[in-house]
């Protein structure tokens, strides 16, 4: 089952401010759960995660874990937090106790807003640590510059799920010199094991009135061969991805940019590895005793 | 928060004196050599010796960590007190006639149900709350009772809602139009009867429905190395095609160097829309024994010879 693993919906004038830049004027509208529905209906596409929008206000999870709640194809939920918060364990429990609260999967702040080496911060530190051990993802959306100091995060919070999102924004509009950069960054945070990627908002990375799959192949064969379909899955950033490209065609773009890979490698990034990073499946099983070998699976 | 359980739960049927009477510490015994050999999930309902199981486990699970396991019970089946001294279940448990069972999958039936579920284990919050054998009110099971079941999962009074039968019709009509957290699947997906493996588990696993796949030794005709006549097959006597292909499996196990009760526990786990496998027990060896088992799967060859011979 093909799950996407990032999309936005959000209400006009709600206090995504961001969106008042002109050239984002096509996507300055209200995005409903029929909207989304109507979206990955031409797709093969069947479940989704909602990523915060942006506004950066506690405030839009009560809106977001309603959507989940009543909308089926939604199944999890990243939510904005701030992790230097010291309130933060009380935020969370406050998300859980919300309608819809049990799809609570991750959290996601506006890292590439801040400084740096912001992920260096002890008190965001803190907040890393809490969040993992509430059983919750980490979504890192960070500019390429501050992909080391989240590789730094990644290898000293080992018990944390981060998820790069948008393979770290690489500048695929800079071309060769783009791609170096970006790939000299994103290497040492793949490395730690307890990182995955999203294969998500590349379109509006690369030129959005005149990409091709050309210029996505190279990013998409790199984190393969990087992370592993294993640790990869696919996200449309919908709506932000119609910018350069309708749904249908941000996700057929993806299977014409992935090298060639087995039924199983195939479904890990188109799912599987979504559905376990963000533990989407409503039950989660463990084998009896991990010292033993065990019979399924 | 998402309900976490282990691959092997222990079913609680026994524990509510199915076919026979165990004592109380025997039931608590098994409880503890369940919880010993790693086992932190256990599948109860209202209808295993009219709520004598939901009690036992309830017994023996006070003073472990909340957090620590997870229970499922089921709805559906009020349990009414009557007036019959003297008098014996006539349901398969061998408990006095304390109650009589009434079909009620209506939404204050569902949450008083839950409610003397919970009162009986001692627990406030259940990890999954399934429709028990919904078939024969279907209608009403969808209509009201799943309802009913959101309802409390919004409250946080259930983590987790499904519903649990044998009825592979109604359970592929129930994903298909409730798309559920899970099923429990009774007894249809095991060596000897794989209904539900043309349509129910491809859909499950198409919507994300998790199964919790129970009764996989068919009540007692897969539990033995040798099986033979008399042994029981879903709640009577094994027929004797059954009995037949049961032992060919069963010496094919042995060629292989396994066990029918092995290879019937490897099979009920392996495809992956299935979460938990679960299986009852009535004594703490019996429990060891699965726990064993389930560690020690049959060699890969096996699946394949049965197959060539078409017992697959």
């Amino acid at each position: 089952m093909t799950v996407d693993a990032h999309q936005h919906l959000w209400r006009a004038g709600d206090g995504y401010t961001w969106l008042d830049e002109p050239s984002l004027a096509a996507i300055r509208r209200t995005f409903t759960p029929a909207d989304l529905r109507a979206a990955i209906a031409t797709t093969d596409v069947r479940r989704t995660v909602l990523v915060e929008g942006g506004r950066c206000d506690p405030a839009e999870a009560a809106t977001l874990l309603d959507h989940a709640r009543t909308t089926p194809e939604i199944a999890g939920v990243v939510a904005w937090a701030d992790p230097a918060s010291p309130d933060l364990p009380a935020v969370l429990r406050g998300y859980r106790a919300l309608p819809g609260g049990g799809r609570l999967v991750g959290i996601r702040a506006q890292v590439q807003g801040e400084e740096r080496d912001y992920l260096d911060r002890p008190d965001v530190r803190r907040g890393l640590d809490a969040i993992g051990a509430d059983g919750l993802a980490y979504d890192l959306v960070v500019r390429v510059d501050q992909l080391p100091s989240a590789a730094r995060a990644a290898h000293e919070l080992p018990h944390v799920r981060f998820v790069l999102d948008h393979l770290g924004k690489p500048r695929i509009r800079d071309g060769a010199a783009g791609f170096a950069e970006w790939h000299a960054a994103v290497a040492p945070l793949a490395a730690a094991p307890n990182v995955t990627a999203k294969l998500s908002g590349l379109v509006t990375e690369a030129d959005p009135a005149g990409w091709t799959v050309e210029d996505l192949r190279p990013y998409v064969v790199a984190a393969v061969d990087l992370f592993g379909p294993g640790r990869l899955m696919f996200g449309s950033d919908w709506p932000v991805c119609l910018l350069a490209a309708s749904y249908g065609r941000v996700r057929s773009a993806l299977g014409e940019a992935l090298p060639e890979l087995s039924e199983e490698d195939g479904a890990a990034i188109l799912g599987g590895t979504a559905t376990a990073v963000y533990g989407l499946n409503a039950l989660d099983a463990t084998d009896v005793d991990s010292s033993r070998r065990h019979p399924w699976h | 928060m998402t309900p976490r359980l282990t691959r092997l739960g222990l079913g609680c049927a026994q524990l509510g004196n199915l076919y026979r009477a165990i004592d109380d510490e025997r039931a608590l015994s098994t409880v503890e050599a369940a919880w010993d050999a790693g086992v932190r999930y256990f599948d109860t309902a209202p209808h295993y010796g009219l709520g004598l199981s939901e009690r036992r486990l309830g017994r023996a699970l006070r003073g472990r960590p909340r957090g620590g396991y997870a229970v499922s019970t089921k709805v559906g089946r009020l349990l009414e007190p009557v007036d019959a001294p003297g008098l014996r279940d006539t349901e398969g448990f061998d408990v006095p006639r304390t109650h009589r069972r009434v079909w009620d999958f209506s939404r204050d039936g569902v949450r008083r149900s839950l409610a003397e579920s919970l009162d009986r284990l001692g627990l406030d919050h259940l990890d999954v709350v399934l429709l028990h054998d919904p078939e024969g009110h279907a209608d009403e099971a969808i209509r009201s009772g799943y309802p009913a079941l959101l309802e409390l999962r919004d409250e946080g009074v259930v983590g987790a809602v499904g519903a649990g039968s044998r009825d592979v019709p109604f359970l592929l009509r129930f994903v298909n139009e409730c798309r559920p957290d899970a099923v429990l699947i009774a007894g249809r997906h095991t060596l000897l009867d794989q209904a539900a493996a043309a349509d129910l588990l491809p859909a499950c696993l198409a919507a994300g429905v998790s199964v919790l796949n129970g009764a996989v030794f068919n009540s007692g005709l897969l539990a033995v190395d040798r099986p033979h006549r008399g042994l029981p097959y879903e709640y009577g006597p094994a027929p004797a095609t059954l009995v037949e292909r049961a032992v060919a499996i069963a010496e094919a196990c042995e060629r292989h160097g396994t066990t029918l009760p092995a290879a019937a526990l490897a099979f009920a786990g392996a495809h992956p829309s299935v979460a938990a496998v679960v299986v009852g027990a009535e004594s703490p060896d019996q429990v060891r024994r699965n726990a064993d088992l389930a560690a020690t799967p049959p060699p890969e060859e096996l699946w394949t010879a049965l197959r060539a011979e078409g017992l697959l």
